[in-house]
């Protein structure tokens, strides 16, 4: 077995895997990828891929997620250098040279090469150059104070931080259920998104927000939420424990702010539709139970913005009722067919701070729960949309890629916080304060909304069970409490009737309507 | 014979072992003051010729380990002796080098020559030097223009910061042959690098240095702490006053008359090691042999070492 040459007198500070390679291929000239990782298996014995192996050869700890440039400074490429910042999308110019970061070699116009690629690549600057075509700095003493700012980056985005707070979910009538903490609505912003910048230009100090200037980072706008918290005690949680599906009795209805909280989401929801579909478009609250693909073909389509509102009234309203009632995936065969989790992700924040349990204050709970309905309401849309594009076009392959990537990307971003405690507070921030907003509506051409293809759904509706009949249809843009709460009680009326055969005689409500209601129905079913 | 009248731990002397032994000669020592003054003084490379079977190679591969950079710092040395080869290639020598180091040797020569410059660039940089020694052994067996290798190598060195010195070791007749027919047009840059700086090696060539190396008998110690060379073997009633150094005026003179009559132009030290050993292993561990010692033991002992036939039979590199 041959002698290979490590690349290690090429190394600088906080190198990637990817700068690794390339050095230990500049070291052994004309050596190809395969060769190197065959070579490596015999000189290198510890486990793992290339990367582990050039990291042991080399004495580095190397990060096998920094194996792709796809982004790439010129200099640096000159110097056979690469930085795993280098592929953050929110760092424009290298914080070593200064220099525009390309997706493209500047001498030969094609993208970056992958390690793969790298020794099949003629051009000196991307590829592997030899010693007569390298550039004369290859070996030029490491500066350390050069390599500060990217160790400056490095520490700022590490993943842990000791201001940072960690959001899991309450949920809203069981707040201790052990298994709803792992339920997350929102996810933490990640080290390749500019908003955790300046939540973490916050967290510490202005000079964060100085320095970022000067490396040319430009940070985002973010909206702040800041309240109180208080401690949650062990024995408030063991008081809790054990009350799983208190909502289902009669004396523990939902708070008042809740129903007003989903009132004003509903009419945010509206005014959305109002302004994508037209004055003449009338919202039908439907529940699309048991249709498939299969249904709504035959229907000849389905509105998006009925189906969205629906599929959000449902989750909303059968949360109520308790586990058992859920949605489940099988419950919504078109659901199923698309692959598509509609997961039910709304409750109230839950702070994990340092190992211990914090809960905020009441009106940072409710601002929480509308901002969490709203994005369940966007998560809703994503998915009627794409039903839609489905039905019409058959096949998804079919669909504007570039409109499904930034509807995904918005509603990502939307989906993400950073927040720090810091002087008994928590500072909470989100995209933007409505998720909503972000969203742009419109239908493209080849999708018609309700005026055409309702009364496909309409036909279908007649036809079908009368367990599927639900139907409320809301005219107006906006809809009073009073109005929300019948449309609500509807809804309760609709699923008594319907769910009492999945109930198998247990009570789904803990109400004395329900049960007159219930009393009077099995007695006319006679069972 | 010795083998039969001592225990085996009497042969782990070092004067048995014939590959490490080693004597320093004063030509040793100069050898070494040149290459020295070429590494501190910068000089990119020299010459050092000599006759064969003097002790050129030994004295080489001894004195690497020993040479400093004027701070003291150890230099990284690289040695290659070159084999006789059909191929006079300059791809030949990037192959030899790169098998020497067990590199990849297939592949057009420009990756060959960078894998070893590389090699050699990472081996600097783990001693932590900017400087390297490339010693070059048989150079009489090169080819011209595969001088122009170690140029490559020099240049490519120089880029990635690291001064080389290449010192090429030759025998004097045939290396002069080559290098007196070197076209200096074509290989001026080759002269100016590495050829111009010259040096001699040469074997033993008087009394003194005769009594240099015999001294050296009498001095180092086997084990560290235990008796001198002479003393593990000369019999336990030889006076302490007696010094192997004192032989040198008969040895010297011995030699001479072997000179006259073969016409050697030096010692070489392989000869006289071997010589001087089966002096003190073989004669004077037996009672009475130093106070017998005259010319004829020692013109034994000198026919012994194969000084005599070597020179009858083949003069040059054998």
């Amino acid at each position: 077995m041959n002698r290979l040459n490590t690349g290690q007198p090429y190394n600088k500070p906080y190198q990637s895997a990817y700068a690794s390679v390339r050095q230990c291929l500049f070291s052994n000239a004309g050596i190809s990828h395969s060769s190197l990782t065959s070579q490596l298996r015999h000189r290198a014995q510890q486990k793992g891929g290339l990367v582990e192996r050039i990291g042991a050869l080399q004495g580095l700890a190397l990060d096998d997620a920094s194996k792709s440039a796809k982004r790439h400074c010129p200099a640096c490429a000159h110097l056979l250098y690469h930085c795993g910042v280098f592929e953050y999308p929110w760092l424009t110019h290298c914080p070593i040279h200064g220099c525009a970061l390309t997706r493209t070699c500047p001498t030969c116009g094609n993208p970056w090469p992958t390690l793969e690629q790298l020794t099949k690549r003629p051009c000196a600057h991307c590829g592997i150059p030899t010693l007569a075509t390298c550039s004369p700095d290859i070996t030029e003493p490491v500066d350390v104070a050069r390599y500060e700012p990217i160790a400056w980056l490095l520490k700022l985005t590490h993943k842990e931080s000791v201001h940072d707070v960690r959001l899991s979910l309450r949920e809203l009538y069981d707040p201790f259920s052990r298994s709803y903490a792992l339920r997350l609505p929102l996810t933490v912003f990640t080290s390749n998104s500019a908003y955790m910048l300046t939540v973490r230009a916050h967290a510490h100090q202005p000079a964060i927000s100085k320095r970022l200037k000067i490396l040319n980072i430009r940070e985002k706008n973010v909206s702040e939420h800041t309240c109180m918290l208080s401690h949650v005690f062990e024995d408030l949680k063991r008081a809790h424990t054990g009350q799983r599906n208190a909502r289902a009795t009669h004396d523990i209805l939902p708070p008042n702010w809740v129903t007003q909280c989903e009132c004003q989401v509903i009419n945010r929801c509206l005014s959305w539709i109002d302004h994508y579909a037209g004055p003449s478009h009338v919202v039908r609250i439907r529940c699309y139970r048991h249709f498939s693909f299969h249904d709504f073909a035959e229907a000849g389509g389905v509105c998006p913005y009925c189906l969205a509102l629906s599929l959000w009234f449902y989750a909303v309203n059968i949360d109520r009722y308790g586990d058992y009632y859920q949605t489940r995936a099988y419950d919504f065969p078109f659901l199923e067919e698309m692959q598509a989790n509609l997961h039910y992700l709304v409750g109230l924040p839950l702070i994990r701070w340092q190992g211990q349990d914090y809960i905020p204050s009441q009106a940072f709970d409710e601002w929480f729960y509308h901002y969490s309905l709203e994005l369940f309401f966007v998560r809703c849309y994503q998915v009627a949309l794409a039903l839609c594009h489905i039905i019409h076009l058959r096949s998804l392959s079919n669909w504007d890629l570039a409109g499904r990537v930034r509807l995904l990307q918005e509603s990502l971003e939307s989906a993400r916080y950073g927040a720090y405690f810091s002087e008994q507070r928590l500072h909470f921030f989100v995209v933007s304060p409505h998720p909503l907003a972000r969203i742009a509506g419109g239908l493209p051409t080849h999708l018609r909304a309700c005026n055409t293809v309702d009364q496909g759904i309409t036909r279908h509706f007649k036809t079908a069970s009368p367990s599927l009949r639900f139907c409320e249809s809301i005219p107006a843009q906006k809809i009073g409490i009073e109005h929300y709460h019948s449309l609500c009680e509807a809804f309760q009326d609709f699923i008594a009737h319907n769910f009492v055969r999945y109930a198998q005689g247990t009570t789904p409500f803990h109400d004395d309507a329900w049960h007159r209601r219930m009393d009077a129905l099995l007695a006319e079913m006679d069972i | 014979m010795v083998a039969q009248t001592h225990t085996p731990d009497f042969f782990d002397h070092p004067i048995f072992d014939f590959q490490s032994f080693h004597l320093e000669t004063r030509a040793m020592r100069a050898m070494k003051e040149q290459i020295q003054r070429w590494l501190w003084t910068g000089h990119t490379g020299g010459v050092i010729l000599g006759d064969p079977r003097i002790g050129k190679t030994h004295a080489v591969a001894h004195l690497l380990s020993d040479l400093t950079l004027r701070n003291g710092q150890r230099v990284p040395a690289y040695y290659i002796s070159i084999p006789r080869r059909d191929t006079k290639t300059i791809k030949a020598i990037m192959r030899l080098l790169c098998l020497d180091r067990q590199l990849l040797a297939t592949g057009p020569t420009e990756y060959l020559s960078s894998r070893f410059v590389n090699y050699l660039f990472e081996y600097c940089h783990t001693q932590h030097a900017r400087q390297l020694l490339i010693v070059v052994d048989e150079m009489q067996r090169l080819a011209p223009r595969q001088l122009e290798a170690f140029a490559e190598i020099f240049d490519d060195l120089q880029m990635l910061g690291v001064r080389a010195t290449v010192v090429f070791v030759g025998n004097q007749r045939e290396s002069n042959e080559m290098l007196n027919h070197l076209p200096y047009e074509e290989y001026d840059h080759i002269y100016g690098r590495f050829l111009e700086q010259r040096g001699h090696y040469v074997g033993l060539k008087s009394e003194e240095d005769v009594r240099f190396c015999l001294g050296q008998y009498d001095t180092l110690r086997y084990p560290k702490q235990g008796p001198s060379y002479v003393r593990y073997f000369v019999p336990p009633s030889t006076p302490e006053s007696f010094r192997f150094a004192s032989l040198s005026p008969l040895v010297w003179q011995t030699f001479r008359a072997a000179q006259k009559k073969y016409g050697f132009t030096s010692w070489g030290m392989q000869y006289f090691v071997c010589a001087m050993n089966t002096l003190l292993t073989d004669y004077f561990s037996k009672e009475g042999a130093i106070e017998e010692c005259d010319a004829s033991m020692l013109n034994e002992c000198i026919a012994v070492s194969g000084l005599i036939s070597s020179h009858v039979r083949t003069p040059g590199d054998a």
